[in-house]
């Protein structure tokens, strides 16, 4: 099958490992993965600004470029969830574009979702640590996810999962939201950092980069030792990753 | 007062006829889907009695059964000997009264409002999925006499015990009597958790609410 | 014009350092959350009473002219009196007329989120009338002059300590200044005050939760009963109520306080839920003689006709504050507005101006948190951005915001000079961070590296290492 690789544009800038263990994992169970050069983001940015024509035009980008695979994949809740859910609530009033919007939302699909939904690949490692998984709000609420990276994590041999005290509550991050009410973020972060330091867990992963850049920052600051990744890497294996945030 | 009615009547006319040219314009009216789950018919099945009681409890309220009303003044003596209440009991209701009366209990026919300590009513009926009394405003029963006292004994007849709410406004269209001033539906004390989130029961109506069940 | 931009991000700014607050919030954060939890936990169909109670309301403002008018038939017919208020200002000149007819001097009021909106107490103080809130926690907001920070919860942000300085100040002649205040003697005494007001009022106003179209009563939920004593014992009463709370039937009602109760407070129902119909009738030995239902709009009629719609489901359990994550951090009175949380972000702008709150719509981080427990199923997020679209359509957004949309949009729009800004950008990045670690010399990184550390994790973009691969292979 045919897979268009939607990379994000906080992946393809500042955590390029995660499109390289999601491909990775997709190449692994046979696919076909494909980078398109011309895609750009999700428009989700302008969409949470209020900037409808903006961010038509970008959606109009996206459905162009992917329109041809058999299957959209990307590794974050809340661009799949733009791409996916809102799409399609952006061009309601215009049949034509609205009709390929469905179509495009149809064969798109979260990263963790497609591989253990659609691929059902077995995962056939041993990593042992303890780990605790935070729920990002948009893949949560908006796709459903919640079980599918739990249970592929489940299978990595020596691998325990620690839940945290109410994973599903945001972590502040909220796009801009973060930088425009940066101390209300912050407070917000903070608790969910205490959270995550009270599991006593090795290592949070996530679904998504913007919230785990969140996280792992706040983390760092304040000198909780906890090491951040993405599920895919996980998954992948990520003997050579430096965890997120973190530099050599 | 005929300015103010005219004010009223064009206010009504701007509301409703907004309201209306909306609806009508941007095609809005639709007609009613039935709801995905209405109350059970459990019309057939028996009142668990047990499961009345705990929902009582569970409300901070308490409960006694007794077999017949020859039984309530003794329940009642109990229950004001516990809580050490000498002050009368307030009891409108007359036929409640010549029950109550000769019994050896201190009780009044008086309504006095600023001066009711312990009332004892009767419920109309109660319901048990939440362990709520239905109480029906009339001469013989004041809604005051529900919310004035510290103590508030009610007396239930286990017959009138229905499933849920929706038997209550049932049973309210069938009696085809114009509606009373005022239905109670109460389940246990009142109580606050306004301050630091601590439940505190009392806060201006009953202190406790004691049922007790023929 | 107020610019109660820079007010919210101040209010929020000295509530994050407000330690007594942030105490009391973890009450709701933890408390409320945990209390709903509980109580939906042993009802299965909760999940469909939500469908349910969704579809009632919203078939309501499909009807909804057609059930006010039945709701008002059978409301006169009973005998009350109906009034209609376009406005606030209209309310308020209805309430302070029928005070004015009544010869009223003392007025007790119940709990009223109506009221509040309408400003009422204001406007009655003004005009020389002594009103005094009977719900504890309206009351004791009121004693220290505050609005209420929270719609079923008033004073949420009060210490028992702060809250026995307000009694001590005002209740001279019972309070013990040498005591240690529990918080049950607290309640009593408030009850003590309380109830010589209940008993010497000439007006009793409250709220309603909803309205019956089949029978023209008023449904009221309460748990301290002051609502039914400011009900059942003044010669006459007021109901402020606000056109959106009609039900169709007492079935539908039935329905709606399955879900009221377990969102709001996480009981299986209320202490109080109380039926009123009419005035009092031959030979009751209480209740008013005159019993007036105001039914104010304030711009919901105006919401009905915009994608706020829906926001007209709502039956104010207060769940979406309990629940966000933002409300939870700064409380109830940085939103300076009376409804605060996520209803409040939509309903403040919707009835007071997108100008005036301009904020509110932003200072979420759009989780859908609030939305997953409404008992009426408000697409509270959709609704907020629709808000944002709204600000940007005005132009009401700041320069920098938009100049910044527009930048980054120009590159968006062009995948090849958008690869290059993305390698430039975080070449340029990785500089600025190894070697003159000035990253906080950015705006956007400012803000961010004050609470947060921060580093990319390579020099190269995804899209150019993928470039190398594909010719490499």
């Amino acid at each position: 099958m045919k897979i268009g690789f939607f990379v994000t544009c906080l992946v393809d800038t500042l955590r390029p490992e995660i499109a390289i263990a999601s491909i990775k994992l997709l190449e692994d169970a046979n696919c076909d993965v494909h980078v398109p050069s011309q895609q750009t983001c999700c428009a989700q940015i302008a969409f949470n600004n209020g900037d409808l024509e903006t961010s038509k035009s970008i959606a109009r980008n996206v459905i162009n470029v992917f329109e041809p695979f058999d299957y959209l994949v990307a590794p974050s809740g809340s661009c799949l969830s733009m791409i996916k859910v809102h799409y399609p609530e952006l061009f309601k009033d215009e049949a034509k574009m609205l009709e390929r919007a469905n179509n495009l939302s149809e064969k798109s699909y979260e990263i963790l979702t497609f591989l253990n939904d659609i691929l059902d690949i077995k995962i056939k490692k041993r990593f042992p640590a303890t780990v605790t998984y935070h729920d990002s709000c948009s893949g949560l609420r908006e796709l459903g996810i919640k079980s599918q990276p739990r249970k592929l994590l489940s299978q990595i041999k020596d691998l325990k999962i620690t839940e945290m005290h109410e994973p599903e509550v945001c972590c502040g991050f909220g796009g801009t939201f973060c930088v425009k009410y940066p101390e209300i973020s912050t407070n917000i972060v903070t608790e969910k950092s205490n959270d995550i330091k009270n599991t006593g867990a090795d290592i949070l992963v996530g679904g998504d980069l913007g919230c785990l850049l969140n996280i792992s920052g706040r983390c760092s600051r304040m000198n909780i030792p906890i090491k951040c990744f993405h599920t895919v890497e996980l998954l992948a294996g990520i003997d050579d990753c430096l965890p997120i945030g973190k530099t050599k | 007062m005929t300015d103010l009615m005219y004010l009223n009547s064009k206010q009504r006319t701007d509301i409703l006829g907004d309201i209306k040219l909306t609806l009508d314009d941007l095609g809005l009216r639709k007609e009613r889907k039935k709801n995905n789950l209405i109350d059970k018919n459990t019309a057939s099945k028996d009142i668990n009695i047990e499961k009345f009681k705990k929902c009582i409890i569970d409300a901070s309220a308490t409960i006694s059964i007794v077999n017949s009303p020859d039984n309530i003044s003794l329940e009642v003596k109990t229950f004001l000997h516990d809580k050490n209440i000498s002050s009368p009991i307030a009891i409108i209701d007359p036929q409640l009264f010549d029950e109550i009366d000769g019994h050896g209990l201190n009780i009044t026919n008086e309504y006095d409002r600023n001066d009711i300590t312990v009332s004892m009513t009767k419920a109309w009926m109660a319901i048990e999925e939440t362990g709520s009394l239905i109480m029906k405003s009339c001469p013989r029963n004041p809604t005051s006499l529900n919310f004035l006292p510290d103590y508030h004994i009610v007396i239930l007849d286990r017959n009138s015990i229905v499933h849920n709410m929706n038997q209550v406004w049932k049973e309210l269209r069938e009696s085809k009597k114009s509606l009373p001033r005022t239905i109670n539906i109460i389940t246990g004390p009142s109580r606050t958790a306004d301050i630091e989130h601590t439940i505190q029961l009392g806060a201006h109506g009953p202190r406790s609410l004691h049922v007790i069940v023929i | 014009m107020p610019n109660t931009n820079t007010e919210f991000k101040y209010k929020a700014r000295e509530a994050l350092k407000d330690e007594q607050l942030q105490q009391a919030l973890v009450g709701v954060k933890q408390g409320l959350v945990n209390n709903r939890l509980d109580a939906i936990k042993v009802v299965p169909e909760f999940e469909s009473f939500r469908n349910d109670a969704a579809a009632v309301k919203q078939h309501v403002l499909e009807n909804l002219d057609l059930y006010l008018e039945e709701f008002e038939e059978n409301a006169i017919s009973s005998g009350a009196i109906v009034h209609w208020a376009k406005t606030a200002e209209d309310a308020r000149q209805i309430i302070l007329d029928i005070c004015k007819q009544n010869n009223a001097k003392n007025i007790i009021k119940g709990k009223s989120m109506v009221s509040e909106e309408i400003r009422l107490n204001e406007a009655l103080k003004n005009n020389g009338l002594d009103v005094v809130e009977t719900d504890l926690g309206e009351y004791i907001v009121q004693l220290a002059d505050e609005p209420p920070s929270h719609i079923i919860m008033p004073c949420i942000h009060k210490t028992l300590s702060q809250i026995t300085q307000l009694f001590r100040k005002n209740h001279t002649d019972i309070h013990k200044a040498d005591k240690n205040y529990s918080v049950a003697d607290i309640v009593n005494e408030a009850r003590e005050v309380m109830r010589r007001k209940f008993l010497s009022a000439d007006i009793g106003i409250i709220g309603a939760n909803f309205l019956i179209a089949e029978t023209g009563s008023i449904v009221l939920v309460t748990n301290e009963g002051n609502g039914d004593l400011c009900s059942c014992l003044p010669k006459t009463q007021i109901i402020t109520t606000s056109i959106e709370k009609v039900l169709p039937t007492l079935d539908d009602a039935s329905l709606l306080l399955k879900v009221l109760a377990r969102s709001a407070t996480g009981q299986q129902i209320t202490s109080y839920n109380t039926l009123l119909t009419g005035p009092k009738q031959d030979n009751d030995k209480d209740g008013p003689e005159e019993m007036h239902i105001v039914l104010v709009d304030n711009g919901r009629s105006k919401m009905l006709k915009t994608e706020l719609r829906e926001m007209l489901r709502c039956i104010r359990c207060g769940a979406c504050l309990n629940h966000c994550p933002v409300y939870g951090s700064v409380g109830g009175h940085a939103y300076n507005s009376v409804y605060p949380g996520p209803m409040g972000s939509i309903l403040s702008p919707a009835i007071e101006g997108l100008e005036k709150y301009y904020d509110l719509p932003n200072a979420c981080t759009l989780n859908g948190r609030c939305e997953s427990v409404c008992p009426v199923k408000i697409p509270l997020t959709k609704i907020l951005r629709h808000l944002r679209n709204e600000q940007f359509k005005k132009r009401l957004n700041n320069k920098s915001t938009r100049f910044s949309l527009k930048l980054w949009s120009f590159f968006a729009t062009r995948p090849k000079l958008y690869h290059r800004f993305n390698s430039l950008f975080i070449n340029a990045l990785n500089i600025y961070i190894n070697i003159l670690n000035r990253c906080s010399a950015i705006p956007v990184f400012s803000s961010w590296l004050k609470s947060r550390d921060f580093a990319p994790s390579q020099q190269k973009t995804f899209q150019q290492i993928w470039q190398s691969r594909k010719e490499n292979d």
